[in-house]
């Protein structure tokens, strides 16, 4: 039990670093960022459980509250980046949605969302993270696919394949 | 070693691994057409074999009910974070635009320039496709050639999302409407 408690309790602890972190001085690339930080969190509870004096001996009783303890962080961690990324970039969906639900009950038109969510608003910066994330390069006025984008394309289509997924997008 | 102990902390492990096992028989065997009845089909047994194991385990340990309840939501909990990790994952190739752009520079071997890339997926085809998926799914109300919102699924999810985007990141998905 004791172990329940400090798991659900450091995770949080790592979310709220995570807050002020970000909003003190947000870095360049976020999800790597925020992938690093929260893998560093793992040793670093394990460590602060196991050592810290009145801790130590009483949060992680065996290897089993240790195992408890690592699987709950790390499925946090990943489904926390999950949901980071989706409100670093705001989805089409949710934008489109967020746009109908300002317009209020008289709604709005096609061509009302289209004036407020352009190509500067919801692909161009989309672009510039897949290059800055270093998946995509401009070669001559080009962008062509870096041998990391085949690597990213390549598990993807080998999920679809497996999920017998439709191409999307 | 405490066997029963194993158990009782790999369950949503487990809990996954079945989920995985069963979306795939969906998804081959039963063949169901849906993506999301084959996720939440893997769901389903993922998260019955999750609570089975854990209620198995702490009665075989003898721990009193109150201990059992914790076991049994923490590890639920661990298990449905898990499978919205797993969820998000298969999602992405529906949804990523990276990866319809991935895919069209992979088969265009000389590269395509930015003003093509636009055309091909500018902000008007997606908005379209937006447009006409939040309307079939009943997510929004198209009336006359005009859209309004309603209280459902995507909007709670938008409203959440942005709330949380207002204490991470300190702005709003609005704030972006505003720059124009």
């Amino acid at each position: 039990m004791p172990s329940i408690v400090f798991a659900v309790g450091w995770f949080s602890l790592a979310i709220v670093g995570h807050i002020v972190w970000w909003r003190v001085r947000r870095p360049r690339r976020m999800t790597a960022t925020l992938l690093k930080y929260q893998l560093a969190m793992l040793p670093a509870g394990l460590l602060v459980g196991g050592f810290v004096p009145g801790l130590a001996g009483r949060v992680f009783g065996d290897i089993w509250d240790v195992c408890l303890f690592a699987q709950f962080h790390l499925a946090c961690a990943l489904a926390y980046t999950c949901i980071h990324q989706a409100i670093q970039e705001d989805s089409p969906a949710l934008l489109t949605m967020t746009f109908v639900s300002q317009a209020g009950p008289e709604g709005c038109t096609r061509d009302d969302v289209l004036a407020a969510l352009d190509d500067d608003l919801m692909i161009r910066p989309r672009m510039r993270d897949f290059v800055t994330a270093g998946m995509i390069e401009l070669v001559d006025g080009r962008y062509r696919l870096t041998e990391g984008g085949r690597k990213f394309r390549r598990v993807f289509e080998t999920i679809r394949i497996v999920f017998r997924l439709p191409r999307g997008g | 070693m405490d066997a029963w102990k194993f158990w009782l902390v790999a369950a949503p492990t487990f809990g996954l691994a079945v989920d995985v096992v069963m979306h795939l028989v969906a998804t081959w065997i039963i063949g169901f057409r849906n993506l999301y009845y084959r996720l939440l089909f893997g769901a389903f047994w993922g998260g019955l074999l999750t609570l089975g194991l854990t209620l198995w385990a702490a009665s075989e340990r003898g721990l009193p009910l109150g201990e059992t309840v914790v076991y049994a939501l923490f590890n639920g909990f661990t298990l449905l974070v898990l499978s919205f990790g797993y969820f998000n994952l298969v999602q992405m190739n529906l949804s990523s635009l990276r990866l319809r752009i991935a895919n069209e520079l992979d088969e265009a071997a000389e590269g395509i320039a930015p003003e093509r890339l636009l055309e091909m997926y500018g902000a008007h085809q997606i908005v379209d496709e937006r447009l006409a998926r939040l309307s079939r799914g009943g997510q929004i109300e198209s009336r006359d050639g005009r859209y309004s919102y309603r209280l459902s699924t995507v909007y709670l999810i938008s409203v959440a999302m942005d709330t949380t985007k207002r204490i991470v990141l300190g702005r709003r998905i609005r704030d972006s409407f505003r720059r124009k």
